[in-house]
């Protein structure tokens, strides 16, 4: 009996350093991305709009928006890519076999025609149906054999003509600016090859013409709890790693890359469930075994909002589906661990996403189990798992809290007081039971990244559309 | 603009300033509760302190920061309230009537809202009423204090202050165009420029090869108004230059600029550059050539390099120029090249007229690649009835 109180003594240590290590590491993550975004923060929002909306000097995007099932939103957000304010940018939407409506609402609301182009990459896809473009305006869309979100944005990217190409989700919509903005790391540094932008929470805002014209905190807690994991994964973690060169992750909803790169690395992962951070892995991959300069940024400032789920369920499948992709994409690149020939990629941005994204909520999780059997069998006294519960929720409060004051310190897109105080108090009563869900989801995510099949899948949710949300 | 080396110090010493403080408050407290520990959790100790001491400090931090948003959040309310009488005011006075001694009274109490509308004003006025808000700007005290701020830390404030020095005609300081900040070097070349220094294209001419591409940008957008004087005095020699960056920025100016500034032997000078320069300077080509013959001769040149890589934008650059000698080439890269330079040539032979499009239709019936004749064809078709 003495050696089973050993081990779960040696466990509950081992729970208690990784806390310290993850604690300490949060906490230096959040204040480099605190000092960052203030040191960048006049900079980045000092963008000159009419130079460069009008200047020649200024590259072409692609705007690729795969889109399945998306008849509910197509039209208002194709045409807010559309009215983005940038010199020269097309808007290649690729209808990914929906069943409904989204094909014909695009021909009929664009006045499209069918059209001979041909694609100029050879990227592998399932099957091109026709293309059709519009008359008047630089939008093409490819209806395609369903084949999955990557294959979608392998297509576009087969008939995309420009230097850079923007993959976008079709049911987000992008700040009017966003693309000014988030072509600067290219125009400063010719070696950019990949910019993220951030991804904000649409819920509880208020949508007007394909445009985010009131911000606000949304109403319910569970999407409220949601914008505080954004704020906090953007505006500490990806600020922070994005200024230690060890970005490893572009969300999908919004990202821009150079071309040529993106075809050399043979364009999106198939059967991925997070093509985005497989990409960029793959990016620096690539870049470090040829010895290239290359960066790989992440820019606060563009914002691209998306609408995230409102009911349990939905964030269940999605997170599950984001923790069970980031392992897959961990295994797949697993040689870049701890690998000196990948720098500080491989030293510190691989074993950050392995030790606290993806084996964190295991770890987590573990350490709940071992309380509450420890207070049943009787070797935890009531105080102590008091403690270790306090302890952990003070931590997650700290984090959770940090993160949206960094929004506040820094962005400071929330205008009224009261939606500071709310997301605050969500902040701290996102401890009480959501974050051990959260934990279980992902734990269970990566159970199924060890044990299931992949396959093809697009990572749909229900959604509401940009109907006025505001209340 | 990208974070200096200077600022990336300045992070890195914040953080280990931050993370010492942070480990000595964890430690504090640790030694402190340790009295409380069983064996079953030697830890705990440290797991708790670990939890309380950022707790406190976040705790605090948002408090203040909440407190904050509350003042800010009134003085916004009351800028909206005051800027209307701030307007009305400004407008009389700057008009040549008005009360200044109330305006000098409401640059006192609400000092914020009257510089931001003062600021709106200088950049939408001219003539007479620029005059008298200069004067103005001096009498209150404004100018004062952008001088003062062209020396802030703070690139929005730094900013503002050249921008207005510049409207207001103020002398720019020339150590600011080799500031180590991009965007300060590049705002001041700006600020110089619009206050009508007599040697500022000059000077600012000198500093642009050394910018990135968006300070290219955003110094040619200023510089236009001086193009002719640049053409006349710098760019040939700029585009000769040895140092491939200084040529590269000639001719950035000139595609930035899109005016017909004709450039004596220019396409002479552009065909003894390297094969990036060259390909640079074709869009330029029917801007600054004097003329088309000698433009016509470096894009059959070009037509026929032995990379591929420069045909595409050769194809674009003779439908450009109209040059229909050309389409006998065009219709051998159409034919036999990859798809970008072959797309490129069907749209080249678009553009020729007449000729070229009985050429592209013959493609489609008997040519070996009829899908990019269609293609350009087609696009010409809608764009036509568009």
């Amino acid at each position: 009996m003495s050696s089973f109180y050993h081990v779960i003594n040696v466990i509950l240590d081992v729970i208690i350093v990784y806390a310290f290590v993850s604690n300490f590491n949060y906490f230096v993550l959040m204040s480099l991305g605190f000092f960052v975004l203030r040191a960048q923060r006049s900079t980045e929002g000092s963008v000159e709009r009419d130079p460069l909306f009008k200047s020649r000097l200024m590259p072409p995007i692609s705007i690729l928006a795969p889109a399945h099932n998306e008849a509910l939103s197509i039209a208002q957000s194709t045409r807010s890519m559309l009215q983005l304010e940038y010199p020269d940018h097309e808007v290649i939407v690729v209808n990914d076999g929906s069943d409904d409506r989204t094909l014909q609402i695009l021909i009929e609301e664009f006045h499209l025609y069918k059209s001979a182009r041909q694609p100029l990459h050879n990227l592998a896809t399932a099957a091109v149906c026709a293309v059709y473009e519009s008359q008047n305006l630089k939008l093409l869309v490819i209806d395609k054999a369903s084949g999955g979100k990557s294959d979608s944005l392998n297509a576009g990217l087969n008939y995309a003509g420009t230097p850079l190409i923007a993959a976008v989700d079709a049911d987000s919509l992008l700040e009017s600016n966003s693309l000014l903005l988030v072509v600067r790391p290219f125009l400063e540094d010719e070696s950019t090859i990949a910019v993220g932008g951030i991804i904000r929470v649409v819920n509880g805002c208020t949508v007007e013409h394909g445009a985010v014209t009131k911000v606000g905190a949304p109403p319910s807690l569970l999407t409220k709890f949601q914008v505080i994991e954004y704020l906090r994964a953007f505006l500490g973690g990806r600020v922070a790693l994005s200024y230690m060169d060890s970005l490893l992750l572009i969300s999908g909803a919004f990202g821009l890359f150079r071309c040529d790169r993106l075809i050399e690395a043979g364009g999106f992962e198939l059967n991925s469930l997070a093509e985005d951070l497989e990409l960029v892995m793959r990016l620096h991959r690539i870049s470090r075994e040829r010895k290239r300069t290359y960066k790989i940024v992440f820019v606060p400032t563009p914002v691209c909002w998306t609408e995230v789920p409102d009911s349990w369920k939905s964030l269940a499948i999605q997170r599950k589906r984001w923790q069970r992709g980031g392992a897959e994409a961990m295994w797949k690149h697993r040689r870049m661990l701890f690998n000196p020939k990948f720098g500080v990629v491989g030293c510190f941005g691989m074993p950050y996403l392995l030790f606290l994204e993806i084996l964190g909520p295991t770890i987590e999780v573990t350490g709940y189990v071992i309380t509450i059997l420890g207070l049943l069998m009787g070797f935890i006294s009531m105080t102590t798992a008091l403690l270790f519960f306090i302890g952990s929720v003070l931590f997650g409060t700290m984090i959770s809290v940090s993160a949206v004051l960094l929004e506040e310190f820094t962005t400071r897109r929330y205008a009224h007081p009261f939606d500071l105080a709310s997301l605050i108090w969500a902040a701290v009563l996102e401890n009480f039971g959501y974050r051990q869900t959260n934990a279980l989801w992902r734990l269970i995510g990566v159970f199924q990244a060890l044990h299931t099949k992949k396959k093809k899948v697009w990572g749909k949710l229900t959604r509401r559309g940009f109907a006025p949300q505001a209340t | 603009m990208k974070t200096s080396a200077s600022s990336r110090v300045r992070v890195w010493i914040s953080i280990a300033l931050m993370v010492a403080a942070y480990v000595a408050a964890v430690y504090w407290v640790c030694r402190e509760s340790r009295a409380a520990a069983e064996p079953a959790a030697r830890l705990l100790p440290l797991a708790t302190s670990l939890a309380v001491v950022p707790c406190v400090l976040v705790i605090l931090l948002a408090i203040g920061s909440l407190i904050a948003k509350s003042f800010r959040y009134i003085a916004r309310v009351r800028a909206v309230r005051i800027s209307p009488e701030i307007r009305v005011t400004l407008a009389d006075v700057a008009a040549g009537g008005g009360d200044r001694e109330h305006l000098r009274e409401l640059a006192r109490q609400h000092p914020r809202p009257v510089e931001i509308i003062f600021t709106e004003f200088l950049a939408s006025f001219g003539g007479q009423i620029n005059a008298e808000l200069r004067i103005l700007a001096v009498e209150l005290g404004l100018a004062e204090r952008w001088r003062k701020e062209t020396r802030s830390r703070n690139f929005l404030v730094q900013k503002t202050a050249l921008a207005n020095l510049g409207r207001i005609g103020d002398p720019i300081d020339p150590r600011l165009l080799h500031h180590p900040q991009e965007q300060t070097r590049v705002e001041a070349g700006c600020a110089l420029l619009s206050s009508g220094s007599a040697d500022a294209p000059a000077q600012v001419f000198k500093m642009f090869p050394e910018q990135s591409q968006l300070g290219r940008i955003l110094l040619a957008d200023s510089l236009r108004p001086f193009a002719t004087e640049i053409c006349g005095r710098f760019l040939a020699d700029g585009i000769r230059s040895a140092d491939p960056r200084r040529a590269k920025a000639s001719l950035d100016l000139l595609r930035a600029w899109e005016r017909w500034v004709p450039i004596e032997g220019f396409s002479q000078m552009v065909a003894e550059l390297d094969i990036d320069l060259r390909l640079a300077a074709l869009p330029t080509l029917r801007y600054a050539s004097t003329t088309g013959q000698e433009a016509a001769q470096e894009v059959f040149a070009l037509l026929q390099f032995p990379e591929e890589r420069a045909h595409a934008a050769a194809a674009k650059a003779a439908s450009d120029l109209g040059l229909s000698a050309s389409i006998p080439l065009l219709l051998n890269q159409l034919r036999t090249e990859g798809p970008v330079p072959a797309l490129a040539a069907a749209k080249a032979l678009v553009e020729m007229g007449s000729q070229g499009q009985d050429l592209l239709e013959n493609e489609i019936l008997s040519g070996p690649r009829p899908h990019y004749a269609l293609q350009a064809l087609e696009q010409s078709l809608v764009a036509g009835r568009g």
